[in-house]
Formats: structure tokens, sequence, C-alpha cells
């Protein structure tokens, strides 16, 4: 119990008049100690137990609107105080936050309730820059006494957590047509059988570690234990090959093409551990080959592929142009090419000349990174091999041409499209606009999907998704 | 740090009591020093009026030293009880009246005896002022240690 200025004044007089005992001795002035004594206790006394009355009396709730929040995601918090009496206590309330909480000023987190008013509520909005998780701290309750003589500083406890997550990707849909599919990867039938176990390479010992796998040799040269790790055999071969570039960059922060692409090529990632199936890795940066793995089923190798998906960021370069239009694939330059020598145009005479090579266009193409990777993938990997491609659909005949050389020799490959019009941000400005854009994008996949050997899906934010097919139910 | 003045408002306290101790001590300042007691009164309820009662109650005390230096006896309480109600009304009007002023009341009377007592027992003027000093200290830290307990403010680490 603090007392208030006004109390030390008083005080201060009692004072006064003990001076003035001691000097004259006074018993008149003694008894005018006695009174101000006499005001001090009975009023410290009743002050007590009007607080804990007070106290007693209060139920304060702060509530989340919700438990779980993600990163930096704006949470409404609801305070309410309540008294079961009125109380002649001044009663200031303040939630604090926990420490690593951006929120409002503390002015805004008060809610007073003046002497004789029961109930008092505010909300605010706090976010958290980090994920984890955090107890709100006990609210503080500072209490005043109606002759604002004390006051008093009590907390009272609130029973609440608030789970913060990392920014990635929720309700992911992997689908076509708008229809969700159970099961894009998982167990298959393994082919023709392994063929028993084949080195893959000599690392130290660590505990944990079999001690039929160690290599004594190797361990003899070395001078310490060593094992040799083995990975398993089977005839089909999974290669994924995610597509990074600075495309990928499309969407929110932590909800972009490329987080969505991750999160489907991590799932292939794990199904391929559970089921023992060799996987290999290659991420198509601007440039050309951000990082590979060829296929494993080493439990190092898995880890490695999953630590590169975790770690992959789409690499800077020029933003590619939509390119529904352009005309990069040599059949479109051949036709532009003989509308245009059927014209006599000035434009038709200056623009011949670009088209007249047409198959000079195969060496362009040869360029696009992901062409040049998938073209990779079949020169380095081996055998029956199941391409599995994650990319966007902004470079649609370039894919379409990779696509074909990566289910040449009769490889089966899968196909993951993250629409763009599905990531761009903020809501859809024009739902109509956006379906139009979305069915564009559907009749390529469709077309894509025919190819044999081919399956493609299409990945992306199923809420997005979600709008713009009731734009479709609502024309229909 | 204790809290500013400012930030509390204007406390209302009961007039009537307020009105009665400015009456009284009227009568009895008039009653014990004559026209100057009078003026003293006057002096008191004008301090009741700008301060607040319990300003009043201190004043009346130390201008009772100047109106009637050698008072005792029956006088000195006839003039106490008539001081009486400034301290009454020094507590807010919203009080739970009888039962809080009765325990003004009680702690007042108590403390006076204590006053008379320690005059009887103890020579030294010093050790009159510090015995009743002492036992308001003492007593106002227990109600301290009372009101910690109660609002469960102690720690266990706490002596």
């Amino acid at each position: 119990m603090q007392p208030t200025r006004r109390t030390w004044q008083h005080v201060g007089l009692g004072g006064v008049l003990a001076g003035v005992g001691l000097l004259a001795a006074q018993p008149a002035s003694l008894v005018g100690v006695a009174g101000v004594g006499a005001w001090l206790l009975s009023t410290q006394y009743r002050t007590t137990h009007t607080f804990a009355q007070t106290v007693d009396d209060l139920t304060v709730e702060v509530d989340p609107l919700r438990h779980s929040a993600v990163v930096d995601e704006r949470l409404r918090v609801t305070v309410s105080a309540e008294l079961d009496d009125p109380s002649p206590c001044g009663v200031t309330l303040t939630v604090r936050l926990p420490l690593t909480a951006d929120g409002p000023a503390e002015a805004d987190r008060t809610i007073d309730l003046a002497p004789g008013e029961t109930t008092a509520a505010t909300s605010f909005t706090c976010s958290f820059p980090v994920a984890g998780q955090f107890s709100v701290p006990d609210v503080e309750v500072e209490l005043t006494d109606d002759g604002a003589t004390f006051t008093e500083s009590v907390t009272v406890p609130v029973d609440q957590t608030i789970t913060v997550d990392p920014r990635h990707p929720r309700n992911v849909h992997v689908g076509q047509g708008g229809n969700r599919v159970a099961a894009a990867y998982g167990e298959h039938a393994a082919g023709s059988g392994g063929s028993g176990l084949v080195p893959e390479e000599i690392r130290q010992y660590t505990a944990g570690d079999s001690l039929d796998n160690i290599d004594w040799k190797a361990t003899a040269r070395q001078g310490s234990p060593h094992v040799r790790d083995y990975e398993s055999q089977t005839d089909r071969k999974t290669v994924l090959v995610v597509d990074q570039r600075s495309d990928m960059a499309v969407g929110p922060e932590g909800e972009s093409m490329l987080d969505f692409a991750r999160e489907v090529a991590i799932g292939y990632a794990r199904s391929a551990e559970e089921l023992d199936d060799p996987l290999g890795l290659y991420l198509v940066g601007d440039d050309g080959i951000a990082a590979k793995q060829r296929p494993t089923t080493s439990t190092r190798g898995y880890r490695r592929i999953r630590d590169a998906l975790y770690e992959a960021s789409p690499t800077a370069g020029p933003a590619a142009p939509d390119t529904t239009t352009h005309l990069t694939r040599p059949a479109d330059a051949r036709r532009v090419s003989r509308e245009l020598a059927s014209e006599n145009s000035a434009f038709a005479t200056t623009l011949a000349p670009f088209f007249a090579e047409t198959e000079s266009y195969v060496h362009r193409i040869e360029g696009d990174p992901l062409f040049e990777t998938l073209r990779r993938v079949q020169a380095e990997v081996s055998g029956t091999v199941w391409t599995v491609v994650l990319t966007s659909d902004a470079r649609r005949n370039q894919l379409r041409d990779a696509i074909r050389l990566a289910t040449k020799g009769g490889d089966h490959a899968s196909v993951f499209l993250t629409p763009r019009v599905l990531y761009e941000d903020g809501e859809f400005a024009d739902l109509e606009a956006a379906y139009d854009r979305y069915a564009d994008f559907e009749s390529f996949r469709v077309s894509l999907d025919r190819a044999p050997r081919t399956n493609v899906y299409e990945v992306g934010p199923g809420d997005r998704l979600e709008a713009l097919l009731a734009t479709r139910r609502r024309r229909s | 740090m204790s809290a500013s003045v400012a930030d509390f408002g204007p406390v209302r306290r009961p007039r009537g009591l307020t009105a009665l101790g400015m009456v009284l001590t009227l009568g009895a300042f008039t009653l014990v020093g004559g026209g100057v007691g009078t003026a003293a009164a006057v002096a008191v309820a004008g301090i009741a009026v700008l301060t607040n009662p319990l300003t009043a109650f201190v004043g009346a005390h130390l201008l009772l030293f100047l109106v009637a230096p050698d008072i005792a006896g029956l006088t000195f309480v006839l003039v106490e009880v008539a001081l009486a109600p400034l301290l009454l009304a020094s507590l807010p009007a919203e009080a739970r009246s009888m039962q809080d002023r009765l325990l003004v009341a009680l702690s007042f009377v108590g403390l006076a005896a204590t006053v008379v007592v320690v005059r009887d027992l103890v020579d030294a003027r010093w050790g009159e002022v510090g015995v009743v000093v002492g036992a308001i200290a003492l007593l106002g830290y227990g109600i301290h240690r009372y009101e910690l307990v109660r609002l469960d403010l102690v720690s266990e680490s706490d002596p």
C-alpha cells in the first residue's frame, strides 16, 4: 500500500504538531498528533478492507479472438472487468503483453472502473514478430481508495496462451480443375524389385550406428571408426525438379508460389523416404541449376534434399512476362512466318527476317533453365525416371517442351503448376477477370495433361481457388 | 513512489459534520480564550473551508497553544470533544459512516489515552513524543503487513 502525496501532507502536519509538543511541552499538541494518527490508522485499516473486498469481487477476462496466429498477424484481444458489487475504490487495469509482442501504447491497453461502476471493457490488436508459444502476463490492477490517500497494485493471473506459428502455406490445394486429388504421390508398385544394397559413401561412426556397418578397412586407414552407408536400389527413381526462379516469388510472404511448391515437394520427399524410393532433387534458378542431389535412398540423402527444399528461395532475375501470346515455340514461329509472307506491309517486311530461321529457335529454348535442367536429368539419371516438376505457369511454351523432353523414352512426369492468378497480392479486385485468367490456366493445364505419361496438377491456396470457383457457379 | 494529488479528483466530505465541528470549535475557543479564542476559531473555520477538516483539526491544536497555553483537565477534554467532529469529518462522505467514524473515534481515544499514560510514566519530553509516534508507526506497520497477507502479496521468501 503506497501513501499518496495527500497522505504525506497530513503526516507532515502531524510531524509539525509533534515538533511543537517536543519544544513546548504542550499536551494539546500530542493529543493532536494522536488525532492525526487515529485518522491515518483507521484510514489505512479501512482501505485495506476495501481493497481486499474489491479484489475478491473483481473478475478479469483477457480473451484473444484466437489462440493461434502466424507471425506478424494482427490479433484482436478483448479485455473485460466486472465487479460483483460496486466498489468505492477506483480500479485501473492494465493488460501487459508478452515481451516479444508488438501492441498499442499502455493507455490503449488500460481500462478504468470508476467508483460505483461494475463493468468496463476494451479491445486492442497486437502482433508477434517471432514464432513461439507465449503466455499472456498477469493483468496489473491498481486500486485507489475513495479518499485518495492510498494506492495499491496487485496482479490478476490470466490463463491464456497464444501460439504463434511461422508463416507457411495453409490450406494447400492440390488438384485438377478445382477438384482436390487425395494423393498425387504415395505408395506405388515397386516394379521388378531391387537388386540388393549398393554402397553409397563412407563416413565417420556416430552414436547409434549399427556395428554391422563398420567398414574395418576404412577404420584402419583413418584411425577412427568409420561406417559404410548403403542405399537400396529399385527400378524407378523419382526426381524432383523445383523451379525457384524469380517468377516463383509471387505471393504474400510465406505464401508465395515457391512456398506452396515447396510444401508439395517436401510431401514427396517424406513419402519417398517412407517407401525407400530413390529420390533426387534439382533446383532451377534463373541462371541454371541452383542445387542438385542425385537420386538416393540414404537417410542423409533424404535429409539433404529436405534441407535444400527448406532453404530454397526465389533467385534474382528479370520477371517473366506473360508468355501466353509469345512466340517461343517453333510451330508458332513458322505460323507467323507464313502470315508475314502473305503480307506486303512495311511491318511484315521488317519482321520477316526474324522469323526466317525458325529452326534456330530450338537453340534458344535450350537456354531455358528448366529445359536445360530436365535435359541434365535425362543425361545424369539412368533407368526409369519419374520426373516431378514444380513450377509456375509463367513460361507456358517452354514448359510444354520441357515436359515433352522429360517424358521422352517412356518416362513419366507429374507436373505441379502454381497459377499466378491465385497468388497475386490482395483480394481479387475483379473476380470475373480473375476467373477468366484461371480458366485460361485450366485450359493450358488440360492441354498439358493430355500429353502421354503426363499428369498435371494445380497447386495453390484453397480459399482463393474456392472464391474463383464460386464465380463459375454463379455464371452457370 | 507516491501518487500526485493532482491524479485524484476532489474528495467529497460530510459538510454537516464539518459545520458542526466549526460551530463547536467557535464555542469552545471563545469559552477558553475570549476574543482571541473567537478569532482563532474563525481561522480554524477558514482552514476547514479552504483545505480540509483534518488540516483544520491540526491548525486548531496549534492555535490552542496560543489561545490557552495552560489548558488542562476537564476544560481540555471539552475542547477536544468540540474538535472531534473535525477529525470525524476528515473521512470521505462515501465512507461507511457509523462504522468507520466509530473506528476513528476509538483510535483517537486510545491514542489520547496513551498520551495521558505516557505523560505520567515518562519524564523526558522527547520520550513522550517518541512513544506516541512510535505507537502510531508500529500499528501502521502491523496494518501494512496485514494488508500484504490479505491481498496475497507476500511471497514465500519474505520473512
